[in-house]
């Protein structure tokens, strides 16, 4: 297009196009350059990158952890920061693995986050131990569970916070297997499609094996399944003696609304529900053993004054990706003040040295060296009878934990012989 | 000398410089080298589809589908067949996107206007549900990882500029080769598809084998940016292929302009630096990018030449040389 | 395994139809009458589903369930108005992409007004539990479902058949021109078109929303299986919709009791059969725009 020979002087509408275009991607740019953020200080706060799904079937999860992990940071500013220095926590939507891996990758380079923080799915804790790893940033995956990601995909700079599925199933397991659930019956799974699904399914096929339950058939269901009245038919037909759910975030509470609407009644129980999910399927329609993390009610001074100081300040009472979240960032705290430092590498020694930590419940937690997971206790519950309930939410009954006082942490982690964790 | 500085070539000129200013001027606001080679790629990909969509007139709403369908060939050649290369992923990946889109493009073309856009949107939603699901062959809702990008000869890819100049060659070479495309008969018989279908079959042209190619070239060059993507971010996923990036790619070449060779690059760079600022002050950054193309559509509609059907064709604005 | 299993599943997949059929029977309207092809259909249907939330709060599941779809009603005049009137003339590929940017759009809003996590939705105890017919178990909830359907289906069909109101509609389908030439004006209808459309899918929301999640999502999801019955059913007939509906509704329900993964997909290969051998849908008229 050449204007000097035309003799019009009037623009062609493309023309035009092309000139609102450059002088709104100049504005832009120049907003940009206005960003306090942008113009880089290599002093001042430690920045830590959080990312959490908030979006999609575990966005209600994410929710509560933001809450759990900005109170933590509120806490530990208004007391001086962390060697002198505020802490400046830069929280996103993961959305979904790939965003996940480049979000980290973003953190890393341009907003210089000395460490990445958080997630709650497998899939995406995964592709951010990646990103970390490769950037020699240290990661702390708090809420993702799946077995692999601590045994086969394990890398140095990653630690896990909470439980793996195999505790999760050990932990609900006893329980059923206590109550005559397990031994001699016919059970139906139900997997969500992903590898923390099918790492449930794994570990409970396993569970079941070792102690006499037959597993009669297996639903493999899509994560954004929302009808699983296909399902229930299945279900109908196969006449279980118990119907256990291998199913990830609020896909637990779709299928036991479902259920109960449908009105069947074989036992339902599960090897993952978050309180938050159990509440949102609301009294009625809950029942069974579900193993948990933490749950509001444990008798210790700490987790009551957490409870209070949260629900006080949200409104809500707090549910376990609250509390993760926030003695996540307690335990990194910790490890800063004792190592004087934000260096990575001091970081990781300090941790893989055992260092024990006050998460709030009756015993200290330690993360196991060699592969970088979290030791604690976790608690079985279940429904309490009808008409107990003193409000809306207080319809659940929470067991006694498990590794008993007298056991080892360790009793119901996957041993080194199970774990194929390589560093 | 002055045959290369003819305004001819000034497409080229305006791509070369540009190639090599964005890395400064992505740095100088703030942002990275590896957004800046986001940029490239989608520009790669906005101009693939613009050579269906702005030059044939069909409109596709599910050129994610060959964008993510590039990316996996690459990534499962690598792990696969050739680990730790890249030439020969890539080279797997242009030829299977080629021949798929070969086939799909011989059953779909035979449709026009609207049935053919739901056709490309059913595609689309399609790709997406087996690269979500299949979840042994593409890795499922985690995608598939590990991906490395291993060097080429000396040169080591891991660096973010090296790969940074890869893409922006590969890039240039799109470009060139694409304004050779548009500038030759068989570019203008694609506009004359565009603007008058019927009449052009009457001159003679068997106008399915012209749509043919214009549709596989056009998924070729979108999968290939699928590609590149891959071995930027060491991972292949679904989010590749969903409708709604789909509808971004379009968004793009909409808003760049669909009747300029290089709009649809500017349309990337539009959306890109959006995403990227306005994300830091709001997290709905893409409800005012889609006001935005809302907007356009609907205050510039008459100049979405070729699509509006009682408009009779105007004299052309552009000089001899073509656009 | 048992037939009754397998008809079970069937019979489920027709309850699943149903609620297809409130989402499909709008967009088959203003396609065929209108010429657009609205891609934001699924926005109204999630509007619907939370808008229901709100009013429930108030004024409870009964109310919400009439006026809900009325509220999204007149969201709709004001969106016919300022929006589709535009593109009536225009090339359907216009409307295809004013559409699709406003369905981004709204799915965004969504996000930024009720936040990105879903939201709790509780069915109304007194649906609660199944009803056994013989060997058959349904939902009760689910039938309910079926009922208000096949209600509001006979709602729409005596007013296209019955009425003067149905009759211009139904001829300017089929021959715009010839309506036109009689000194009709077809756009004063379509606003009423519009509304009803955009009040159904609103109305599948509310119904839909206690066994669902809602959240700002579920539009575009329920859009592609919307679209899969319009094309499917073709252009232009009413029973096509409502057969393709059912048809859609029943695949699903049988491919996901034997291949859980490929339900959905099945309906893609479906709808992809369909347009290739026949791109009027099964009962569809031809429409010369569209080619």
């Amino acid at each position: 297009m050449d204007e000097k020979r035309s003799p019009k002087t009037v623009h062609s509408p493309d023309v035009q196009r092309r000139k609102w275009l450059k002088t709104g991607t100049i504005l832009a740019g120049g907003a940009a350059l206005a960003h306090p953020m942008l113009a880089m200080a290599q002093t001042g706060p430690i920045r830590v990158g959080h990312l959490t799904p908030m979006t999609g079937f575990l966005g209600a999860l994410g929710e509560y952890a933001v809450q759990g992990i900005k109170m933590a940071v509120e806490e530990i500013n208004a007391a001086g920061g962390l060697l002198g220095r505020q802490v400046d926590l830069i929280s996103e939507d993961s959305v979904n693995p790939q965003t996940a891996a480049s979000k980290a990758q973003r953190m890393i380079e341009r907003d210089k986050v000395e460490f990445l923080m958080g997630e709650i799915s497998s899939a995406s804790a995964l592709t951010i131990a990646q990103v970390a790893a490769r950037n020699k940033t240290l990661f702390m995956s708090i809420g993702a569970r799946s077995d692999t990601l601590r045994g086969k995909d394990c890398n140095r700079y990653t630690f896990h916070v909470d439980i793996p599925v195999t505790v999760m199933v050990n932990a609900a397991g006893e329980a059923l297997a206590r109550e005559g659930y397990v031994k001699g019956k016919k059970i139906y799974t139900l997997t969500s499609d992903y590898v923390f699904g099918h790492d449930l399914s794994k570990a409970a096929k396993a569970f079941f094996a070792r102690n006499n339950g037959t597993v009669i058939g297996e639903e493999v269901v899509p994560t954004d399944l929302t009808d699983f009245s296909a399902q229930l038919i299945k279900i109908r037909q196969a006449r279980p003696d118990l119907i256990a759910t291998n199913l990830g975030g609020n896909q637990v509470t779709n299928f036991v609304k479902q259920y109960a609407e449908f009105g069947m009644k074989f036992p339902v129980a599960g090897f993952n529900l978050n309180t938050a999910d159990a509440w949102a399927a609301g009294e009625d329609n809950l029942g069974g053993i579900w193993p948990t993390v933490w749950h509001h009610e444990i008798k210790t001074p700490g987790t009551q004054a957490f409870v209070q100081k949260f629900t006080k300040k949200y409104n809500r009472i707090p549910e376990n990706h609250a509390w993760i979240e926030y003695v996540s960032m307690m335990m990194l705290a910790q490890a800063i003040r004792e190592t004087k430092s934000v260096d990575t590498e001091r970081i990781i020694k300090y941790f893989e040295s055992e260092a024990q930590f006050d998460i709030l419940k009756l015993r200290k937690g330690y993360f196991r060296s060699w592969d970088h997971q979290l030791m604690q206790e976790a608690y079985p519950f279940t429904v309490k009878p009808k008409g107990q309930a003193k409000h809306k939410l207080d319809f659940l009954l929470f067991g006694e934990a498990v590794p008993g006082a007298t056991e080892p942490l360790e009793k119901l982690a996957p041993p080194r012989s199970e774990n194929l964790c390589k560093m | 000398m002055t045959k290369i500085l003819n305004p001819h070539h000034r497409p080229l000129w305006v791509g070369a410089i540009c190639l090599v200013l964005l890395p400064f001027c992505m740095q100088g606001i703030g942002l990275t080298l590896d957004v800046a080679t986001v940029v490239v790629i989608l520009a790669i990909a906005a101009m693939g589809l613009n050579l269906l969509v702005g030059y044939t007139g069909l409109v596709s709403f599910g050129h994610s589908a060959w964008f993510g369908i590039g990316g996996y060939a690459a990534a499962l050649a690598q792990l696969h067949w050739f680990k730790d290369q890249i030439v020969l992923p890539f080279a797997f990946s242009l030829l299977f996107t080629a021949t798929l889109a070969l086939v799909v493009g011989y059953l779909i073309l035979r449709r026009r206007g609207v049935y053919f856009s739901l056709l490309t949107l059913a595609l689309c939603a399609l790709t997406f549900a087996i690269s979500f699901r299949w979840t042994s062959l593409t890795g499922g809702e985690g995608g598939l990882g590990g991906i490395e990008r291993g060097s080429l000869g000396p040169i080591d890819l891991n660096s973010h500029l090296n790969y940074y100049i890869l893409t922006a060659v590969i890039g240039f070479a799109v470009l060139w080769f694409l304004l050779r495309i548009v500038r030759s008969p068989f570019g203008h018989v694609l506009v004359a598809i565009r603007e008058n279908q019927q009449r052009a079959t009457f001159q003679g042209y068997d106008i399915d084998r012209y749509k043919l190619l214009a549709f596989v070239l056009s998924a070729t060059i979108t999968g290939l940016a699928g590609a590149l993507v891959v071995f930027l971010h060491r991972l292949a996923a679904a989010e590749s292929t969903t409708v709604a990036f789909s509808g971004e790619l379009l968004a793009m070449v909409v808003i760049g302009g669909m009747h300029n060779f290089l709009g649809p690059a500017l349309g990337a760079l539009f959306f890109l630096l959006f995403r990227e600022l306005f994300s830091m002050y709001t997290n709905n950054w893409l409800l005012y990018f889609g006001l935005v193309f809302v907007g356009f559509i609907i205050f510039s509609a008459q100049d979405l030449r070729g699509f509006a059907a009682a408009r009779v064709s105007s004299a052309p604005t552009r000089g001899r040389n073509g656009p | 395994m048992e037939i009754v299993y397998l008809l079970e599943q069937i019979v489920n997949g027709l309850v699943l139809g149903g609620y297809y059929l409130l989402l499909a029977m709008g967009l088959s309207l203003i396609f065929s009458v209108g010429g657009i092809v609205n891609l934001s259909h699924g926005a109204f249907y999630a509007l619907g589903a939370y808008l229901s939330l709100e009013v429930i709060k108030y004024a409870g599941f009964g109310a919400s369930l009439f006026i809900t779809p009325v509220l999204v009603g007149l969201i709709g005049i004001a969106f016919e108005r300022f929006l589709l009137r535009r593109f009536y003339t225009a090339d359907p590929i216009l409307s295809l992409l004013v559409t699709f940017g406003l369905a981004m759009v709204a799915e965004q809003a969504l996000r930024m007004i009720w936040g990105s996590a879903p939201l709790p939705s509780g069915m109304p105890p007194q649906f609660k539990g199944n009803v056994m017919l013989g060997e058959f178990m349904f939902s009760k909830y689910r039938l309910f479902i079926l009922a208000v359907v096949i209600c509001v289906m006979g709602g729409i069909w005596l007013l296209l058949h019955k009425t003067s109101f149905g009759r211009v509609v139904r001829a300017g389908i089929q021959k715009p021109d010839m309506v036109a030439v009689l000194g009709i004006r077809l756009q004063p209808y379509m606003v009423t078109v519009v509304v009803l459309g955009v009040a159904s899918a609103a109305l599948g929301g509310v119904l839909f929303g206690p066994i669902a999640i809602v959240h700002p999502a579920m539009g575009t999801e329920i859009m592609t299986v919307a679209f899969v019955v319009v094309v499917i059913g073709g252009l232009g007939s009413f029973w096509g919709v409502v057969l393709a509906a059912f048809l859609v509704g029943v695949v699903r329900g049988v491919t996901t009791h034997f291949a859980p993964a490929a339900s959905e997909a099945s309906m893609y290969i479906l709808m992809f059969l369909v347009l290739m051998l026949r791109p009027r849908g099964l009962l569809g008229e031809r429409i010369e725009r569209f080619e």
